[in-house]
């Protein structure tokens, strides 16, 4: 009885939670002003993908014109930028977090209380500097000037080191006597018995980038350079009131990041829970 | 080649460009920018030093664009066949820094239906007798008379230019908000709100502001150009015949507006200056000029081009508005002054202040974002 | 030897982060820290000539600006109200979540986590329309329990409360997370030997449950404030920072200083300012750390 109710209480909660995902979804098959009628309608009376093809592909524009919104770039340029980012920030990290928990050399404590410390400045302090810096090394409006402020991967460190330290001294020592490199070790050995946490480093690494907002906004002034939330924001700011499209806009940002998600979420859920990623 | 262009204007711009193409064979990237952003997005191309070859601008801008010397020189041949208040606009100390290409102002697009309901055959000219009209209105006709909203700074600034005071005194260093006539102005614009003649509120709510006319929602739209444009497409639901134009009210009839426009600069790193010009000058040219008018409203600069127009009353009423405009204040923070006394006007709609406490905030607010240029000009390193 | 080519390793290994570390966050921080200490703006980005040195002058500015203040109260006013909000809202959803009679848990884990992998700039728009006050789809869910509509986003008074519900949705999953996980950690026999002493369910939350989360609580606590001083992209895109500068946030004033007007020296000291509150928060969770035992 008590297990029914509960279990009704969450089917609430969970139902609250996701309808305005369905409805993002329901209303980006709307045609035109169908949302905007009172009461606000839950489901298309005739489903159509007519602001996909408006968002996704060059249209006539109002006066006859060609013109298009860029989404498709914005999608490519999203991904391109996500994977990038996903694929440096392991090749910086997992070597880094591996050497700080099992590798013995002078410094390493105060290294690690280094950036122990560095771990509590915020992104934001560095913005300003960061853009006149990136500027003099003539790297805004490109890809690599993106990237760079992701590339100081502090806690990507921790949390790898986090999970290293519970590898078995004697397992890395018996492939030393049988004289494998570190190099070696840390492929064949170290990764492997790390998947969990790769994986879930991965998925985050990939998450963040895909969903950051403010230094793309503030690097990137070529249209055909834009991430999807950049470029997402600037149609707003024109077509704010055309629902429908920006709903379709809304589903294109947010629904591969949710597939990629609920195909990983094992990882990431038993990742989250063995504690030590930043929320 | 890229060319950064705004708003409607923008959007439609894909139309200009094939002829310009096939005769030049100089491929053009273009990107259309919307207006809001469109401000910043330029400053920080500057300080990114990724600024477009080609760009339309606000001719407000054009100081601060000055200032941090991101222009080239129009050839002066560009020049020629202009209003003269167009040519005044791109001209700073006798130096002319872009090509003006469309020319703007403001008036009042009503509803001819409900305005004649109310008892008036177009709304009236001076404030006193346009109030009496918009409570007419309000008594049964429409839900609102006009629609003001709060984010956008152009109906205040539009009844300060009926008044006739300068914006800015002290060699342009100081506020001048608190002058009488920018005061009457204030107070007519918190007025409207006062007596439920406009509603409170921004841009984002009052969603497409078309269909809010469409509906009865108000019944006067006071807006620029891009109005005439609209009007004509099937997508917005104005029929043709039902809505009329009327200038912008003042204390005793109508008075001047300030000059607006936009113009066509090309930056100092441009790649190819010659193909740039080149584009500049296709664009610019006057039958150019007069086909934008035909797709998106947008007024030419030449008279050249006005001579190709048709002569509805609307047209004809924009005519003579832009060739009674005066200038704005040539600062560099013009963008932002106008943007922070709206936010303090806003404060004063919802109740934080009075008209006399509001103009003085706004001197203070704006005293201190002109506090560098005192200080420039006090040493002589500003002109 | 092996001690050697261990170092060696190690070297290679976390060279290339501590440089990037260096470079883009330890540099650009004591830069921040210089450019704080000038009037930068668009004239010396003009004219580098035209730069000041001023010394504390920014912060001084800062503190007789009203609308830095004002800011200030919006992002206090967010936390104050959204802390409470989320943490409750996270830890209602464990606490269910982690009841042994409950079905199908894996599916609602997914659906209440979901909103936190969304994109903010894409949720935050359809929050938007969620929260219109004539076509919303919550303005439409309230008039079903008789209660008139609500000018979320456009009334200065209900504009924080608004954008709450977004940042609440959008983030309690994460949250919930962790206090599942603590809540794993309460001995099934501890509940049990609690039950049959004939604790009621409050006695059993206060004696047996909160002590086992307690920390989590905390540490989840102090977080969340840090998150909610960090909010730019909900009102960037939700309300320009307005009505009436009521969602103007601490970064969207060191934003729209920045990079809308070039006022760099401002920014930075306002960047500055947030860099020291979180600072000042981060030695409270250690406090709060080092005191665990307080509950």
């Amino acid at each position: 009885m008590r297990g029914i109710a509960r279990t009704l209480a969450l089917a609430a909660l969970s139902l609250a939670t996701a309808t305005p995902l369905a409805w993002m979804v329901s209303v980006s098959l709307m045609p035109k002003g169908a949302a905007a009628t009172f009461p606000p309608p839950l489901w298309p009376a005739r489903p159509t993908l007519a602001n996909y093809r408006e968002l996704l592909f060059d249209h006539a524009g109002p006066g006859g014109g060609v013109t298009g919104y860029h989404i498709a770039g914005a999608m490519l340029n999203s991904t391109l930028l996500a994977a990038l980012a996903t694929v440096l920030g392991l090749a910086l990290t997992l070597p880094a977090g591996y050497a700080f928990a099992k590798l013995r050399f002078t410094g390493r404590a105060r290294l690690l209380q280094a950036l122990l410390a560095l771990a509590v400045i915020p992104a934001q302090v560095a913005l300003l500097p960061l853009f006149l810096m990136l500027k003099w090394a003539g790297l805004i409006n490109t890809y690599a000037g993106v990237l760079v402020p992701g590339l100081a991967g502090i806690y990507g460190v921790l949390f790898v080191r986090q999970a290293a330290l519970a590898i078995p001294h004697e397992m890395l020592d018996a492939a030393r006597l049988d004289g494998a490199s570190e190099w070696r070790i840390l492929m064949r050995i170290v990764l492997p018995l790390l998947r969990p946490t790769v994986v879930t480093l991965a998925l985050f690494t990939f998450l963040a980038s895909w969903s950051d907002f403010l230094w793309p906004l503030i690097a990137i002034t070529d249209q055909r350079l834009y991430t999807l939330p950049v470029a997402l924001a600037a149609i707003s700011r024109e077509h704010g009131q055309d629902v429908e499209l920006m709903m379709a806009g809304a589903v294109v940002t947010t629904l591969p990041v949710l597939l990629l998600f609920a195909a990983l979420q094992r990882f990431y859920f038993s990742g989250v829970l063995g504690g030590g990623v930043k929320g | 080649m890229a060319w950064w262009a705004l708003g409607t204007t923008g959007e439609n711009a894909p139309l200009l460009l094939p002829a310009f193409v096939r005769a030049s064979g100089i491929r053009v990237d273009l990107q259309a920018v919307p207006w809001t952003g469109a401000h910043e997005k330029l400053l920080t191309g500057f300080a990114g030093d990724s600024l477009p070859d080609v760009m339309m601008l606000n001719t407000g801008w054009l100081p601060e664009m000055a200032l941090l010397g991101a222009l080239a020189s129009p050839p002066p041949a560009l020049l020629a066949d202009q209003l003269p208040g167009a040519r005044a606009a791109v001209t700073l100390r006798g130096q002319p820094l872009a090509v003006p290409w469309t020319a703007d102002s403001w008036v009042q697009f009503y509803r001819r239906d409900l305005i004649a309901a109310a008892g008036y055959a177009a709304p009236p000219l001076d404030w006193t007798e346009w109030t009496r009209m918009a409570q007419a209105i309000i008594r049964g006709h429409a839900r609102f008379a006009t629609l003001h909203l709060l984010d956008w700074p152009e109906p205040l600034f539009a009844y300060a230019a009926q008044a006739g005071e300068p914006l800015l005194r002290d060699r342009d260093a100081r506020g001048n908000f608190r002058s009488a006539g920018f005061r009457a102005a204030l107070a007519f614009y918190k007025q409207g709100f006062d007596l439920g003649l406009t509603p409170k509120v921004t841009g984002a709510e009052a969603g497409d502001t078309y269909i809010g006319l469409r509906r009865g929602w108000f019944a006067i739209l006071p807006s620029d150009a891009v109005f005439l444009g609209d009007a004509r497409r099937a997508e917005h639901g104005i029929a043709a015949g039902s809505w009329g134009a009327a200038a912008t009210p003042g204390p005793q009839g109508a008075g001047p507006m300030w000059a607006r426009g936009t113009c066509l600069a090309v930056s100092r790193t441009a790649r190819d200056p010659a193909a740039a010009w080149a584009l500049v000058s296709f664009l610019a040219g006057a039958p150019l000029q007069a086909r934008l008018y035909g797709i998106t409203g947008d007024l030419p600069t030449r008279p050249s081009a006005w001579n190709a127009l048709p002569g509805d009353p609307a047209t004809r009423l924009f005519g003579k508005a832009i060739a009674g405009s005066v200038p704005i204040p040539a600062v560099p923070e013009w963008e932002r002054i106008m943007g922070e006394v709206q936010l303090v006007a806003e404060a004063m709609v919802r109740g934080a202040y009075s008209v006399d406490a509001a103009a003085t905030e706004m001197d203070a607010r704006v005293d201190r974002i002109l506090a560098k240029r005192r200080w420039l000009l006090d040493r002589g390193r500003l002109a | 030897m092996r001690r050697r080519s261990q170092g060696h390793a190690a070297l290679a290994f976390t060279v290339p982060v501590l440089v990037a570390t260096f470079a883009f966050l330890v540099v650009p921080t004591v830069a921040g820290l210089l450019l704080s200490a000038t009037d930068f703006d668009i004239y010396a980005l003009a004219d580098l000539r035209n730069l000041r040195l001023v010394g504390l002058g920014n912060y001084a500015a800062l503190a007789h600006d009203p609308a830095f203040w004002r800011a200030v109260g919006n992002t206090v006013l967010l936390a104050a109200l959204g802390v409470p909000a989320a943490i409750g809202t996270s830890l209602a959803a464990a606490l269910l979540l982690d009841s042994a009679t409950v079905r199908w848990k894996p599916v609602w884990r997914l659906l209440l986590f979901a909103p936190y992998v969304t994109t903010l700039v894409a949720t935050a728009l359809v929050w938007r329309y969620v929260l219109d006050t004539r076509a919303g789809l919550l303005n439409d869910a309230l008039l079903l329990v008789g209660i008139a509509p609500v000018d979320w986003l456009g009334d200065p008074r209900t504009s924080i409360p608004a954008t709450l519900i977004f940042i609440v949705w959008k983030a309690f999953g994460y949250n919930m997370l962790v206090f599942v996980a603590a809540l794993a950690t309460v001995s099934p026999e501890l509940r049990e030997a609690a039950r049959l002493d004939g604790a009621g369910p409050l006695a059993r939350f206060r004696h047996v449950t909160l002590p086992a989360i307690g920390p989590a609580l905390v540490l989840a606590s102090v977080l969340s404030v840090a998150n909610f001083l960090q909010v730019f992209a909900e009102p960037y895109v939700m309300t320009h920072g307005g009505p009436a500068e009521s969602t103007t946030t601490i970064l969207y004033f060191m934003f729209d200083q920045g990079f809308t007007w070039w006022n760099l020296g401002t920014a930075s000291a306002v960047a500055v300012v947030l860099f020291i509150a979180i600072l000042a928060l981060t030695a409270v969770q250690a406090r709060l750390a080092r005191e665990q035992e307080w509950l």
